[in-house]
């Protein structure tokens, strides 16, 4: 049959040839001038999307800085995350050689390290019982307590070596004393070396002790200068350690004065401060918090009454004036963290935020170390519910980092649109729903135009 | 271009006997064939080092008398302005290649070619689904199709195809 088919149709298109006229000259010129046009298009297609990705490019900001160092030993220029966003699928554990970090911040469900673009890692086990974990001012060194019930343990990593170590203290748990701050803080010497903890007394010691433990070497035992109402504040620098102490008004809080008490490593006073507030309460104060910033002359005293926190900032190095008159530092609007200590950066009072959405720190009226009036200000994805959180004086003082939903979303940002606005941490999520909405959709269109040509054919 | 050129003088034929059995129309076959010359000169020289000229001008025929009926309607109907001699009205059995003729024309564009491969080229079923980009279903479906229409509008003529090649 296939013979016999072929031969009619043979038949049938004998003659074809000498009515179909095909000129090679003309289609060589046409297939000439289609491959100029094609390889115009192609390039001017290339050309488009570079120009494309470049303006973007420019207009967002690199978005690639280089990643923290790992290990290296080395101290790096450390910066801080202008925004935390929420880890997309999975938050992973934070390494022991991860590198140098910007701050750790309280979540829900425990505490997490914040990396300085904005990582977010779960610390294990991390603080129990209202203790906070002390970060070291270079951002390398990491004290928390892990475990909890009767066998906490004071761990200290090294995150760029990548090296642990156990302790083996028992840190006193915020309720050894009233009154008390909400939170017990660990300090960390200027240069990163070396770790105050107070620890529970021991037997027949009616007043808490604290321990110095070095990075390399054993700990030493570091009783209270005076007895009383006394709170560890920070280091005045690497071999002088400061202490709060005042009598107590009728709620056992600081009321309207107090002394800054400077001790060696061996306890011995060196220098007694008396602090003026001159603040007259009409309510007690529910908390207080001191801090000392790494390395510099100042001291900074918080008390919290409800919503409302007050700071006094006081010169503690050399002056002739006794007693020292405190500045109040003006309320902050973005309200403040309950029993949270302030951050640094350099001299700067940088507050855990709470009043204000997704704000998380801020700098709070200091117009001497910030003129801008801007200062630094962290913002987080209010899924994350980050309460306390502390950070790294040198991360702090160092630049901001923005990743591409800060340089698009930020203040600052070249789409300027608001920081806390529901698309602002929700624009990955949006673009990959939206992403995956076209290509289905474009899937659907396919597959009809497909199913009707078929029909049609 | 003289590789082309030459190219060109050798399969001439044979494109413009294939173009008419895909169009059924002189006028439209050269115009197949003059743009399948032109898509062929645009990637000589990719096809001259893969030595794949025939094959690829079959399949952009192919491709194109198929493209063309499915755009037939974007486009308004040519008017000819020439009269054309009507092949095969001279010789021996006029009548039964007019009856072919026009029973080709009453097949869509896939069974033609479906029919032009398969019976004119002689190319295997894998083959024709190969160039055409369709399964080996498609193809023997529409070849049983087509030639069950050619049974319908030239059974005289066909009377003695009763059975289907196997590839």
């Amino acid at each position: 049959m296939t013979t016999d088919l072929r031969n009619r149709l043979d038949d049938l298109v004998a003659e074809v040839p000498d009515h179909v006229h095909a000129e090679s000259a003309v289609a060589w010129r046409m297939g000439a001038r289609r491959r100029v046009r094609h390889r115009l298009v192609t390039g001017g297609a290339v050309l488009a999307v570079l120009a494309l990705a470049g303006g973007v490019g420019l207009a967002v900001g690199p978005v690639t800085d280089p990643p923290p160092a790992h290990g290296s030993g080395e101290t790096p220029s450390l910066s801080y995350p202008t925004r935390i966003e929420r880890p997309l699928l999975h938050t992973g554990t934070l390494a022991s050689n991860a590198g140098a970090i910007a701050g750790v911040v309280q979540r829900p469900d425990g505490w997490y390290a914040v990396g300085q673009h904005g990582q977010v890692w779960h610390l294990p086990g991390g603080s129990e019982r209202g203790w906070l974990p002390a970060l070291s001012p270079d951002g390398s060194r990491l004290a928390y307590v892990r475990g909890h019930g009767d066998s906490p343990d004071l761990v200290m990593l090294d995150l760029r070596a990548g090296t642990e170590k156990s302790t083996g203290l028992k840190p006193a748990f915020p309720t050894f004393r009233s009154p008390l701050p909400l939170h017990t803080q660990m300090f960390w010497s200027p240069d990163s070396s070396k770790l105050l903890v107070p620890v529970v007394p021991g037997p027949g010691q009616g007043e808490p002790t604290a321990e110095v433990v070095p990075v390399h070497g054993t700990a030493r035992p570091l009783t209270n200068p005076v007895q009383g109402h006394v709170l560890p504040a920070g280091w005045y620098d690497d071999e002088t350690f400061v202490w709060v102490a005042w009598k107590p008004g009728h709620s056992g809080l600081p009321v309207a004065s107090a002394t800054a008490i400077l001790t060696n490593l061996r306890g011995r006073v060196t220098e007694r401060i008396p602090l003026d507030m001159k603040k007259v309460w009409t309510d007690p104060p529910t908390s207080t918090s001191v801090s000392v910033p790494p390395g510099q002359e100042s001291l900074a005293l918080g008390t919290d009454q409800g919503p409302d926190l007050s700071v006094w900032r006081f010169h503690i190095g050399p002056a002739p004036s006794r007693p020292r008159t405190g500045t109040e530092v003006p309320p902050s609007p973005y309200g403040s963290t309950a029993g949270c200590p302030a951050s640094w950066a350099g001299g700067t009072i940088e507050l855990p935020a709470s009043g204000y959405p997704d704000t998380i720190l801020r700098t709070i009226g200091d117009e001497e170390a910030d003129p801008s009036g801007y200062g630094s200000t962290i913002h987080a994805d209010p899924r994350l519910h980050i309460g306390c959180s502390v950070w790294a004086a040198d991360a702090l003082s160092g630049t901001a980092y923005q990743d591409l939903g800060a340089r698009i979303f930020d203040d600052s940002g070249r789409i300027h649109l608001d920081t806390t606005s529901w698309l602002s941490w929700h624009w990955r999520e949006t673009l990959i729903l939206g992403g995956m909405g076209v290509v289905v959709l474009s899937g659907v269109v396919l597959w009809v135009r497909r199913r009707r040509s078929r029909l049609t054919a | 271009m003289e590789d082309f050129e030459a190219w060109v003088v050798a399969r001439r034929g044979a494109l413009a006997r294939t173009a008419y059995l895909l169009t059924g129309d002189v006028h439209l076959a050269e115009d197949l064939v003059q743009e399948t010359l032109a898509r062929v000169a645009q990637r000589w020289r990719r096809l001259e080092r893969a030595d794949v000229h025939d094959a690829y001008a079959r399949t952009v025929m192919h491709h194109l008398a198929i493209d063309r009926w499915r755009r037939r309607k974007a486009r308004p109907p040519e008017l000819l302005t020439e009269h054309h001699p009507e092949l095969g009205a001279e010789g021996p059995d006029v009548e039964r290649r007019l009856v072919l003729r026009d029973a080709l024309a009453r097949l869509t564009p896939k069974q033609r070619a479906v029919l032009s491969l398969r019976f004119y080229e002689d190319l295997t079923e894998v083959q024709a689904a190969h160039v055409l980009g369709c399964s080996v279903n498609t193809v023997k479906s529409q070849s049983r199709a087509a030639l069950e229409r050619l049974r319908v509008l030239a059974p005289d003529l066909l009377a003695s195809l009763s059975e289907e090649p196997t590839s």
